[in-house]
């Protein structure tokens, strides 16, 4: 009886069934016309002829990487999924963040206009501490606040050439806070970005879409690019009506290049300069609200050595540089005015040690010193310049049992920080070929993720209404914990792989991971001095999260590709501290993507995308759908139409108000762009 | 019942109507055809990258006594897809001569100035095919390949594409070989004495 009820409710939005019909017609259309054309997509848009010997000995044969070196995919002992530079392309994402929405396992929530919560199998959060991101080797997870501050990372989506995103605990390779997984960007080399790239284009969210790119060679074998790029973004829709005042703009310039020293040596430097405007409006809760505008900055440089042995066995050496420095614009700023500095040096050496076993190992130094000029109503640090040391060593040993069959792979990452000390982080992986197209594959591992500065030096005022307990309101001073100790998590996985035909691939995998040590606010006590109530982090905080993976990856057609995912999340806390990010994320996460190509001129996408409610943070399951018609004209011209979460005019995806950001809302975003090659 | 039931789902999800249409549209999205057969793109760019490396080779070959209006005939001995790989290079020019694509026969042998024999093929390939064509180059991704009688046998290490030449087999034929591919070879110099 329920569904004609329901149905009723559903009828008075005639607009809908509008929609659904262009949709059918569309598809339809699409699939019609895509049978008999049989023009073939390139998925390899390199001409071999073109390239010179060296060249081609430097591209990998199958393009993954799970562990730290190129791996064909069904050999991993982990859960991957890449995201090609095609994928990107056609998904019309205009950031990494929300190509990623594709991704199975990994929860993506735009909380405001530029403010994104990303994370892997739970604890979602602006600050989601469990991940570790990577982009070309050089780590944008900031010790700061244990998150990654999307907003001033803008790589041009033209020259990335994948996105590896490892679930599960990287732990015994990537280091700490790589516990739930591992988001690895990786550039495409300067040797595949000769030619000039011009990308021009807007909308009504991202008003202003541009980048160009002039790549050369420097002699036969090396090769050089630069790139700047500029975005402005418009505000969200207010949760409650009203302005949001949360717009953003920014510019990214950087290089590369990737130069052959010898036959057996190549030689990577690199940098990039960001800097940005924010707008946003913040509400401490015991203050007013105020908008406030904030400027960033974000540069790096890095250098890599890669040498290649007689033998095969492989030498890196890696060194980078990164600033990120934030300014507010007011006499005195509701958030901090500072910056950080980052110095790190990574050596790692692989030979096989036996016929049948391949041995990995790896040392690495990290510096990172920072300082706070100023102190917040909101926010201070004690002491207010600090140097936080990190040195690491791994080792890990890969062991054919039975060749062509059954491989395990032991290994560990050594770590010293100066919050925690010594950390110990073993993991044991272990894959069967056990037939043809079959891969089975299991892990038990243990990672830890070490304290931020914030939690062992921060001092925070913030009122009941940003935590869970908003119907009781009552200021709050958070206190930093007194022993810091590093979050733990044993991990149990498990996953199949099944390539039923050339044309159709399967993918499953299945966790538990166990949580202890949490670090959690539920240290309450009143101070009669200050008549304030003070909260302590105690790490007392357990929890634990099973969830099941499927990926598929169906090209029925040369000329059509789907592929679907479903990711199931299951998070409990034992203990819940007032302010928890230990349940937000979607029990539910569905992934539809379809692309078609129409003749030689058109390719049709079309995305559907099913999150369920995050029950914490009561906000509702909502469907996207987003959809890209691109037309190309010339063989060096593409014109395309996006749009993104067509199905409503706006909608919420998170509202986490832990420090002061207020959440908007997503809305509906059409944009239309020209890419030109020259 | 039936109505508050369906309330408090509304109240669940605050846009009602995007779930069922949604459900109606992602079923959509499935609709595709049931087509089957050719290879994944892992293995298409693989095969042409290969394809690429036997390309290259040819340019660092001198034949002997080849016509310069000749054509450098490329023989191939694969599935059909590769063919249709290597066919892509039909036309493109080596040193001023034409590259000319055939699939391979052992009475076209004596015309082909590059033979590549691929692993798939390696059950009904015998050394003794090639052994007497002084003016080949032979080139295989078979295991072992350069030991048998092959004079370049290609290989995998860490992702990437290596090659081995056989020494020998190069001083034995009437070939000459650019030192410039030597250095990028691991080299084989025949059974130890």
């Amino acid at each position: 009886m329920s569904g004609p009820t329901c149905s009723a409710v559903h009828e008075n939005r005639p607009g809908w069934q509008l929609l659904i019909a262009i949709v059918e017609t569309w598809l339809l259309a699409a699939i019609i016309t895509s049978i008999p054309c049989i023009a073939l997509a390139d998925d390899l848009d390199i001409d071999v002829t073109n390239l010179s010997l060296q060249e081609l000995m430097s591209l990998d044969l199958v393009v993954t990487s799970p562990a730290k070196k190129a791996q064909k995919l069904s050999d991993a002992a982990s859960a991957v999924y890449v995201l090609t530079n095609e994928d990107i392309r056609r998904s019309g994402a205009t950031t990494i963040q929300d190509a990623l929405r594709l991704v199975p396992g990994v929860q993506v929530a735009r909380i405001s206009a530029h403010k994104w919560a990303v994370s892997i199998r739970g604890f979602n959060s602006q600050f989601a501490s469990k991940i570790q991101v990577l982009i070309d080797g050089r780590s944008i997870y900031s010790q700061l606040n244990a998150g990654v501050a999307w907003d001033i990372h803008n790589p041009m989506l033209e020259d990335i050439d994948r996105i590896e995103v490892i679930r599960g605990p990287g732990a015994s390779l990537w280091g700490a806070n790589a516990v739930n997984g591992v988001i690895n960007i990786i550039t495409r080399n300067a040797n595949a970005t000769e030619g000039n790239l011009l990308v021009a284009g807007g909308g009504n969210e991202d008003r202003v879409l541009t980048a160009f790119r002039h790549g050369g060679k420097i002699d036969e074998h090396s090769a050089y690019r630069v790139y700047g790029r500029y975005f402005d973004r418009a505000q969200g829709a207010s949760l409650n009506g009203g302005e949001t005042h949360d717009g953003s703009r920014g510019v990214q310039t950087g290089f590369r290049t990737d130069l052959q020293l010898s036959p057996r040596d190549q030689m990577t430097i690199q940098g990039d300069y960001f800097q940005g405007q924010e707008q946003e409006l913040l509400d401490p809760g015991f203050l007013r609200p105020q908008e406030i505008h904030t400027r960033a900055w974000q540069y790096n440089v890095l250098g890599r050595w890669q040498h290649v042995g007689q033998a095969g066995d492989e030498l890196s050496l890696q060194f980078y540089y990164n600033r990120e420095q934030w300014q507010n614009d007011r006499d005195t700023p509701l958030l901090l005015n500072y910056h950080i500095d980052t110095l790190d040096l990574d050596f790692q050496h692989r030979f096989a040690m036996t016929g049948s076993q391949e041995l990995t190992w790896g040392m690495g130094y990290k510096l990172v010193m920072d300082n706070y000029s100023d102190t917040s109503p909101i926010i201070s640090l004690d002491p207010k310049q600090r140097n936080i040391q990190l040195f690491s060593a791994f080792l890990q040993d890969e062991i054919t049992l039975a060749p062509g069959f059954w491989r395990v792979i032991v290994g560990s990452k050594f770590q010293h920080n100066d919050y925690t000390g010594f950390e110990f982080q073993p993991t044991i992986r272990s894959i069967w070929n056990w037939a043809d197209r079959h891969v089975l594959w299991t892990a038990v591992s243990r990672a830890t993720r070490t304290p931020s500065r914030v939690e062992s030096d921060a001092t925070v005022q913030f009122s009941s209404t940003q935590t869970s307990l908003r119907s009781t309101p009552a200021q709050f001073t958070f206190v930093n914990a007194e022993t810091l100790r590093s979050e733990r998590m044993l991990a149990y996985e498990l996953g199949y792989r099944f390539q039923a035909s050339s044309r159709l691939d399967f993918d499953l995998a299945a966790f538990y991971n166990a949580y202890d040590r949490l670090n959690n606010l539920d240290d309450i006590r009143f101070d009669p001095a200050t008549k304030q109530l003070l909260i302590g982090t105690t790490y007392s905080g357990e929890a634990s999260a099973w969830g099941v993976e499927l990926a598929m990856d169906w090209r029925p057609l040369d000329s059509v590709s789907i592929k679907a995912n479903y990711s199931y999340l299951n998070t409990r806390s034992s203990v819940l501290g007032i302010v928890s990010n230990q349940d937000t994320a979607p029990k539910h996460k569905a992934v539809l993507s379809t692309a078609y190509q129409l003749g030689r001129q058109w390719e049709l996408d079309l995305t559907g995308r099913y999150v369920s409610r995050i029950e914490l943070l009561a906000v509702g399951a909502y469907f996207g759908l987003d959809a890209r018609l691109a037309w190309k004209p010339l063989d060096n011209l593409e014109i395309s139409l996006v749009g993104q979460n067509l199905l409503d005019s706006s909608h919420p995806e998170f509202d986490e108000r832990t420090f002061e950001t207020i959440p908007t809302e997503i809305e509906r975003s059409l944009y239309g762009k020209f890419r030109l090659q020259f | 019942m039936a109505n508050s039931d369906c309330n408090s789902k509304g109240h669940a999800i605050p846009r009602p109507v995007s779930r069922q249409s949604g459900i109606i549209g992602l079923l959509l999205l499935l609709v595709g055809a049931f087509f089957s057969s050719s290879a994944n793109s892992d293995e298409l760019r693989s095969k042409k990258i290969t394809a690429g490396f036997v390309f290259n080779f040819a340019k660092f070959i001198e034949w002997p006594d080849l016509p310069p209006a000749a054509p450098i005939q490329l023989c191939v001995y694969a599935d059909r897809e590769m063919l249709n790989i290597f066919a892509e290079l039909s036309g493109h020019r080596i040193a001023g001569h034409e590259v000319k694509i055939v699939a391979f026969s052992t009475k076209e042998l004596n015309n082909c100035q590059v033979l590549y024999i691929d692993r798939s093929r390696q059950n009904i390939f015998q050394c003794a095919d090639i052994k007497h064509h002084a003016r080949l180059l032979s080139v295989s991704n078979i295991d072992n390949f350069v030991r048998q009688c092959g004079m370049i046998g290609l290989f995998e290490v860490d992702n990437k594409l290596r090659f081995t030449i056989n020494l020998d087999a190069v001083k034995r034929s009437e070939l000459k070989m650019s030192s410039h591919l030597l250095r990028l070879a691991h080299i084989w110099r025949g059974k130890k004495q």
